[in-house]
């Protein structure tokens, strides 16, 4: 599967952005997608462990509130 | 530091990268490199919004001593700051009084704002401080910069006495609100105002 452009990612690009060199906004977009992907890595360790936490007794009502 | 420098150096705190990555940015005009960092920032403070929408939505069931431990040792500064966004401003408060000013300026580094003014201004004084002076040792000025976009007059004052004058410059070119620099003039001591070139000090 191909990966998304820098604007299938942003949305419509200023027209300065636009005007760069393809291999430029190439690196912007690979740039805006590690960042999104540190985040889901973030979020998938935590929810990974945040239980390990929470005390035994509100882990189902968590479970339940987080939609584990 | 120039104003493309400025912009491409905030661009590149958004994105957790590095700001000589972005090189080529300097001939994008100031205006379009402004906007594509704000879209930027919305597209990632907007993903994944279901799941720390439900995640800020669970922490009312816990105590805030529980969600402060979590904080610093299972969400850190990057998803702490993307559900301080999302948490009833009193919570937030809360645990972020119960958080270290070292953690705290971590978390200011990925905050944004805006989505957290509540909270912000809701903190108290000792906590501005100690998070300020943290900053300030870290010489953060992209951050300090945000927060003086958006914080109270008084939180800055005392936060300004932790920035020093050679900073005071970079500061206001970070800034995105120019105009909040005549508030910073006006805040200053007298005895501090040769610090900032007349073309910055709005």
């Amino acid at each position: 599967m191909s990966e998304r452009t820098l604007a299938e990612q942003v949305g419509r690009l200023p027209a300065g952005i636009e005007a760069l060199a393809a291999d430029h906004q190439a690196d912007l977009a690979r740039a805006v997608r590690d960042a999104r992907h540190r985040q889901a890595a973030a979020l998938a360790k935590a929810g990974d462990e945040s239980l390990r936490h929470i005390p035994a007794l509100l882990r189902p009502a968590i479970r339940k509130a987080v939609g584990l | 530091m120039t104003p493309h420098e400025a912009e491409i150096l905030k661009l590149a705190r958004v994105l957790g990268t590095s700001p000589e990555r972005f090189g080529y940015l300097r001939e994008v005009p100031l205006d379009d490199l402004r906007r594509f960092r704000e879209q930027t920032s919305v597209v990632l403070f907007d993903a994944h919004l279901g799941v720390l929408r439900r995640m800020a939505a669970a922490s009312r069931l816990l105590p805030g001593a529980v969600l402060a431990r979590m904080a610093e040792v299972v969400f850190g500064p990057l998803l702490s700051a993307r559900i301080a966004g999302l948490v009833d401003t009193a919570r937030g408060i809360d645990i972020a009084r119960r958080l270290s000013p070292a953690f705290l300026a971590d978390v200011a580094a990925e905050l944004d704002p805006r989505r957290a003014a509540g909270i912000i201004s809701g903190l108290p004084e000792r906590v501005v401080n100690a998070v300020a002076e943290e900053l300030a040792r870290r010489e953060d000025w992209v951050t300090v910069a945000r927060f003086v976009d958006h914080l109270p007059d008084a939180a800055i004052t005392s936060s300004l006495e932790f920035v020093p004058d050679d900073a005071l410059a970079d500061i206001a070119m970070l800034l995105d609100d120019r105009t909040r620099m005549a508030t910073v003039v006006s805040l200053l001591p007298a005895d501090r105002l040769d610090a900032i070139p007349d073309d910055l000090a709005g």
